[in-house]
């Protein structure tokens, strides 16, 4: 299983990960980090806990492409959280306005909710199609990199992440006329 | 949420599915894109599955969701901790040099021949085959040659700099984007020019060049901003984002911006500023 294979690097020689190169990356991290939690803070905990596990000594690249081999770190250590979260309390998430992290100077409130509702519905796919979305639309990962951090084949992640979108849009989408609704009532 | 669309999917094979969201993120080749959107503009059913399909990238584009400041520092800290000695620099090492092995692509004619042109020092290159995307992307790589270009007398949203007319933008104060530099760079017998902006510590490189525009990059995202079509991918650690402007391919790159703001500088002069 993957999740057990936190700790090894990719098959393969390649070039060296250089840990100059990673901070670059956190951002697209955390938000592939916050999708798959659902949570801020959760996604925080997590890629802490990825890039101290990724750093702890030196690894190897396949491609010499950091972000393939962190996507897969990100999703080895979120499996293995899963399976000791079980045992302690649940943090629930703040609401929008009280999320530290949504304070951002170019985020208007409404612009946050819009934000977090596409979070929302990308957290409440199935992990399969999470992940595909994650991989690639968050991550910027090929396709073929995709498949290789899942574990599938190309084609199964292409049609997961067809119906993957396919469901966030139709989420936003209701979303969107709910609102219009409460607006208009 | 569960992903229940089979029953209206279900008359579509998972190959086509598979082709449409290829197709809707612009990561589909070439010759298979020309096939599928004439499919998909026979189906009124195929384009709203495609107009879904890009409502979600869209949206998933522009996230905007800030890092913690705690969290990047933290990741910071160990990265500092773990990164390998620099070599040590020499001192006086003009810049061109210490980047020279980025360029693996490029076949350097004549060894590196250094030009005045526009007043800008040029690095004259041949590639092995068409230029490409990522051999600009390289070019703006690096470095300034020389100092920025003025701003346009007769239209202040504008530098006086352009390639074959298509003008550079003078991004507005509040950006924070200010020009920096610039170089010129011929390859092939077309003109690279690039402008840079920095943004206190940040910096993006803003190349046009001349003549038929070149290939799209393999595996880029396609995104949209009033009507423009943006393509942005990935390249050794940078963020690109490619289009054309009046037929000339243009490409904003940078190892610090994220692709939303990229897409921002590039869609910024597609909106209805009238020309230097």
């Amino acid at each position: 299983m993957l999740g057990d294979r936190n700790d090894q690097p990719p098959s393969g020689e390649g070039d060296a990960l250089d840990p100059e190169h990673l901070p670059a990356l956190v951002d697209r991290l955390y938000r592939a980090a916050w999708a798959i939690c659902g949570s801020s803070h959760d996604a925080e905990d997590l890629v802490q806990e990825t890039f101290a596990r990724v750093l702890a000594r030196p690894r190897a690249l396949r491609n010499g492409n950091p972000a393939p081999y962190l996507m897969q770190a990100l999703r080895n250590t979120y499996l293995t959280g899963l399976r000791t979260a079980s045992r302690r309390p649940r943090t629930s998430e703040l609401p929008v306005d009280e999320s530290s992290a949504m304070q951002s100077t170019l985020a208007r409130p409404e612009v946050a909710f819009e934000h977090q509702q596409t979070l929302a519905a990308i957290a409440e796919l199935g992990q399969d199609f999470r992940e595909a979305l994650v991989a690639v639309d968050i991550v910027g990962l090929s396709y073929r990199e995709a498949a290789d951090v899942v574990g599938t084949r190309e084609a199964t992640i292409t049609t997961r992440l067809f119906r993957a979108r396919q469901a966030v849009a139709k989420a936003l989408s209701e979303e969107d006329g709910a609102l219009a609704g409460k607006k208009s009532a | 949420m569960g992903v229940t669309m089979e029953s209206e999917n279900g008359r579509l094979s998972d190959l086509v599915l598979a082709e449409l969201a290829a197709f809707a993120d612009g990561s589909l080749p070439p010759a298979e894109r020309a096939r599928v959107a004439e499919r998909v503009a026979r189906s009124p059913h195929l384009q709203s599955l495609v107009a879904e399909q890009r409502a979600s990238v869209m949206a998933v584009a522009l996230l905007d969701v800030p890092t913690p400041p705690r969290l990047r520092e933290a990741v910071a800290a160990v990265a500092l901790r773990t990164a390998p000695e620099p070599p040590a620099a020499t001192e006086g090492e003009p810049r061109v040099r210490r980047l020279l092995p980025r360029l693996p692509r490029l076949a350097i004619a004549g060894g590196l021949a250094t030009v005045l042109a526009s007043g800008a020092l040029a690095v004259v290159v041949a590639s092995a085959g068409a230029p490409s995307i990522s051999d600009t992307v390289e070019l703006g790589e690096l470095g300034a040659t020389a100092a920025a270009p003025a701003v346009s007398p007769r239209n202040d949203a504008w530098l006086a700099a352009s390639v074959d007319g298509v003008a550079f933008p003078n991004y507005p104060r509040e950006t924070g984007w200010q020009r920096s530099g610039r170089r010129v760079d011929e390859f092939d017998g077309r003109e690279a020019t690039t402008v840079y902006y920095r943004r206190g510590d940040e910096e993006a490189a803003y190349s046009i060049v001349s003549g038929e525009p070149l290939d799209w990059p393999d595996g880029a995202r396609l995104a949209e901003r009033d009507g423009v079509e943006l393509r942005s991918l990935r390249y050794e650690g940078a963020m690109v984002v490619t289009w054309l402007r009046d037929g000339h391919t243009c490409v904003i790159a940078s190892e610090d911006a994220d692709t939303k703001e990229l897409l921002e500088l590039a869609a910024w002069t597609e909106k209805g500023k009238a020309s230097a």
